[in-house]
């Protein structure tokens, strides 16, 4: 039986001016998978979730999600699928408090159309208790439950993070881009993180993890990737990557092997 | 609620109060409100539109053009002579404008930011000098000369009955736009001018909110601008240009961004009296004041007039705290 | 084939739109933030050298000079007092602070001056042969000057160290400080260049058209239309966009007449909309 490829990158290259940021890149990701990204500072992760949802079109090579080519849809389209990222910097709403940001992201959860919205019918009365309800379902899953009413702004940086990942929850994800969730973060707070994401992981939720530190990488990815100079230099089960000599010459002088 | 409330029953004595010529600073300041709404409205989406006048004017001059008397025959150019009520040119100058809102935001919201500030501007350049170059048309230099609005035989001609126009119309506007942002699609638009990358990878389409609220904006303007030239009896291609433009950025920087509709009315009830008196008094006094208040507010007064209130609450608290203390 | 003057005044007319838009690019560029006060430097200066050349009756040249130290002062000390302090608060808050000032500077000169338009007579007389038509020295002593302080703004921006510094912190601010570029250094040279090109545009231009408080505007708007078309980040985009314009403006006006305003936005919402970045500038992420 062959599973479906919920995302595939084929011979994607992304040039500005004359630096290839990605080159050539080729990835087959799994409904279902949880896949590592690791890689130097530059060694074109960022541009990578970038094409795939949608920032930036590739100069060379297709993105195909669910099996349908998606180059020309906008990032809130591919939302619209399912393809859902974090964002490493930037995370959230900054104006907002926590239950705000949650709210905001539930957009596409809505189905009321802006008359029904500005007429406050019955319906969107409805709806939007529904989907507050979902939210704090949310928010509980990610322990912000007693903070719901505090300003985004004024968590800790590492409750900020967590409350990106909860945000990108609230989008409904099928396909989760997860931009570096842990920098930054203690040791109690990356183990409470490594394992939402294995609860969203196994609630069905498709993983794609960039990420520095390697642990968690090691402790969550079924697959491991590693990229170097926007080239894909291996593709395989984790602890053997990390073994593979090319990833090790790769990461030579940088700070990020753990 | 109370207050509003208190400052609706204010609004609706001031009239029988004050003498008349007080009037002729109100009914103007009205009308800019409506204005400084929109141009919060749309700044709330994270867009700062330069060409807000621009609708004032497509409004006033189509209200004009279907509105007008016999005696204007579009330059001989057209033979059919319109000639309908002055409410419904005053709703078609709505429509007009917010048809053409939703051309032009079509098209240059797409990028919005910097480029979309510099083509409202631009476009509110050119229709000036589209009305000032086509005469038989647009009236050229001189404009059109309108009639005061009538419902069936009662015609508004005095200040009184217009100042309730105006304020209506007011109240119509703010309702509107306060609805809308205490609504999903105010919470909508909030996301989209705090985080837009966000925004849309949570599947809000950017496009479509940002046009929404600038045609709604283009509607309300337009209307207003019919309003102020059935008020003014004319309209010329001067009146409504970049310099109008400005000066609603400004009536809502100084009442205050943050609130959608007590700012920009403050602002507007605030700024455009004491400009319309300078200009009577001193050529130049205008601009020279309005800066000086916006320099003002900028650097002292960060959140606008509309600030007040709080900054005096808290310096009370804080005197209240330190006697106790002492 | 359009007479001789057309593309004399072409030329003229875009060497002063790429003096008025380099300026407002500097800062731009620099900054992050839209001087509005740019087009009332122009007036300024206008008016300075009709006081010091018309009212005093001194040397025309000379007051050009006075006139651009004057504006360069100006706008040094608009940096320091208005926008130094907000300009970490974001390009809204900037552009009221600097709208205000723009009203400030037209209230006052209306005050002191007078709405009137004034005619100033031609400072420089006489005129040159050139072929079979006569060009006024006047024209051309505009035409040698905006030349001049064109190629001194392109020596100053690739060939020195300070206009290394000035691409550098265009491209991006933090990366700047890190070389050790004083980024307050940077914003009073950019404001004081910037000043300056517009102070000359104002004064080489005041005599040959007209002078009254609202001149300020058309600079300004031609300006920002020169960048838009050229691209934001680009100081050769705001020169192109300058030398479209000027051209567009001059030859639009001697062929087609009124309309030419027209489709000069025109021509300007099909370059944004086919190539929303300008000319030349960086391609924009499509995040709407």
């Amino acid at each position: 039986m062959v599973a479906l490829a919920i995302l595939e990158v084929r011979n994607v290259s992304r040039h500005f001016g004359n630096l290839a940021a990605l080159d050539g890149i080729d990835l087959s990701v799994d409904k279902g998978e949880i896949i590592g990204i690791a890689g130097p500072n530059g060694s074109g992760k960022s541009t990578l979730f970038n094409v795939i949802t949608g920032i930036f079109p590739p100069t060379k090579g297709e993105v195909f999600y669910k099996g349908q080519k998606i180059d020309r849809l906008r990032p809130d389209q591919r939302a619209a699928k399912g393809l859902v990222r974090t964002f490493q910097a930037n995370v959230l709403f900054r104006d907002g408090t926590v239950l705000d940001n949650i709210l905001r992201a539930s957009h596409l959860q809505f189905k009321a159309n802006s008359w029904q919205v500005f007429f406050n019918t019955p319906a969107n009365r409805r709806e939007e208790r529904e989907v507050l309800g979902k939210a704090k379902e949310i928010l509980d899953f990610w322990g912000f439950s007693t903070v719901e009413n505090v300003m985004a702004s004024e968590l800790p940086h590492g409750d900020q993070r967590r409350l990106g990942l909860a945000v990108a929850m609230a989008i409904n994800p099928e396909l989760l881009l997860v931009d570096e969730p842990v920098g930054g973060m203690s040791g109690g707070e990356r183990a409470s993180v490594v394992e939402h994401i294995a609860r969203l992981h196994n609630e069905g939720v498709t993983i794609l993890l960039v990420e520095h530190h390697v642990q968690t990488l090691l402790a969550l990815c079924e697959r491991l990737i590693v990229l170097n100079f926007g080239r894909k230099i291996a593709d395989g089960v984790p602890r053997q990557v990390a073994a593979d000599p090319a990833v090790i010459e790769a990461y030579l002088g940088s700070e990020e092997v753990a | 609620m109370i207050f509003v409330g208190v400052v609706l029953a204010l609004a609706i004595v001031v009239p029988f109060i004050v003498p008349t010529p007080i009037l002729t600073y109100l009914i103007p300041a009205l009308l800019w409100a409506i204005g400084c709404m929109t141009w919060n409205a749309i700044a709330r989406v994270g867009q700062f539109s330069m060409g807000q006048a621009a609708f004032y004017a497509i409004g006033g001059y189509a209200s004009a053009m279907l509105t007008a008397p016999a005696s204007f025959a579009y330059g001989g150019t057209v033979t059919l002579i319109f000639q309908w009520p002055v409410f419904v040119g005053v709703l078609c100058g709505g429509i007009a404008a917010a048809i053409v809102a939703l051309i032009v935001g079509t098209i240059t919201l797409r990028i919005g930011g910097l480029f979309f500030c510099i083509i409202t501007l631009a476009f509110g350049e050119l229709l000036r000098i589209v009305a000032l170059n086509q005469p038989p048309i647009f009236g050229g230099g001189n404009g059109i000369t309108v009639n005061a609005p009538a419902i069936g035989n009662w015609v508004l001609s005095g200040k009184i009955p217009f100042y309730f126009v105006a304020l209506g119309a007011v109240i119509l506007t703010a309702v509107v736009i306060s609805r809308i942002d205490k609504s999903r699609l105010g919470r909508t638009f909030r996301a989209i001018a705090a985080n837009q990358a966000l925004a849309a990878h949570a599947g809000i389409q950017l496009m479509k909110y940002r046009v929404i609220i600038f045609t709604v904006g283009g509607f309300f303007c337009g209307m207003a601008g019919a309003l102020f030239t059935h008020y003014l009896r004319v309209i010329t291609p001067t009146v409504f240009g970049f310099t109008e433009s400005i000066l609603i950025l400004l009536m809502c920087a100084v009442g205050g961004y943050y609130s959608a509709v007590a700012g920009p009315i403050l602002g507007a009830l605030v700024l455009s009296p004491v400009g319309d008196y300078l200009t009577s008094v001193l050529q130049g006094g205008k601009p020279f004041v309005f800066g000086i208040v916006v320099l003002l507010v900028a650097f002292y007064l960060v959140n606008g007039l509309v600030d007040i209130p709080t900054l005096v609450r808290r310096a009370i608290v804080k005197r209240r705290k330190s006697t106790v203390t002492a | 084939m359009a007479p001789l003057i057309v593309w004399l005044d072409s030329i003229i007319v875009a060497f002063t739109i790429i003096m008025v838009a380099s300026g407002l690019a500097l800062v731009f560029g620099v900054m992050g933030i839209l001087n509005w006060t740019h087009g009332q430097l122009y007036m300024m200066a206008a008016y300075v050298v009709f006081v010091i050349n018309v009212q005093l009756g001194l040397n025309y040249i000379l007051s050009l000079v006075v006139a651009t130290a004057v504006i360069v002062g100006l706008g040094i000390l608009i940096e320091k007092v208005f926008i130094r302090p907000v300009a970490d608060k974001g390009f809204l808050t900037a552009s009221v602070v600097t709208m205000g000032l723009l009203n400030v500077f037209l209230g006052v000169v209306t005050m002191i001056y007078g709405p009137r338009e004034r005619a100033i007579p031609i400072p420089i007389e006489g005129k040159l042969a050139i072929g079979s038509t006569f060009v006024t020295w006047q024209r051309m002593t505009v035409l040698i000057i905006s030349v001049l302080s064109l190629i001194a703004l392109y020596w100053f921006v690739n060939r020195t160290r300070a206009g290394l510094a000035v691409r550098a912190a265009a491209q991006d601010k933090a990366v700047a400080g890190m070389y050790g570029i004083r980024v307050g250094r940077l914003f009073v040279l950019v404001m004081a260049v910037g000043s300056g090109l517009a102070a000359l545009a104002g004064g080489l231009l005041g005599p040959v058209y007209s002078l009254n408080p609202s001149i300020g505007a058309r600079p300004l708007n031609m300006a920002l239309f020169a960048i838009v078309l050229g691209g934001l980040g680009s100081f050769k985009g705001a020169a192109v966009g300058g030398l479209i314009l000027g051209f567009a403006s001059v030859m639009g006006a001697y062929y087609i007449g009124a309309w030419w305003e027209l489709v000069q936005f025109l021509l300007i919402m099909v370059v944004i909309l086919f190539r929303p970045q300008g000319l030349f500038g960086k391609p924009l992420g499509r995040v709407g």
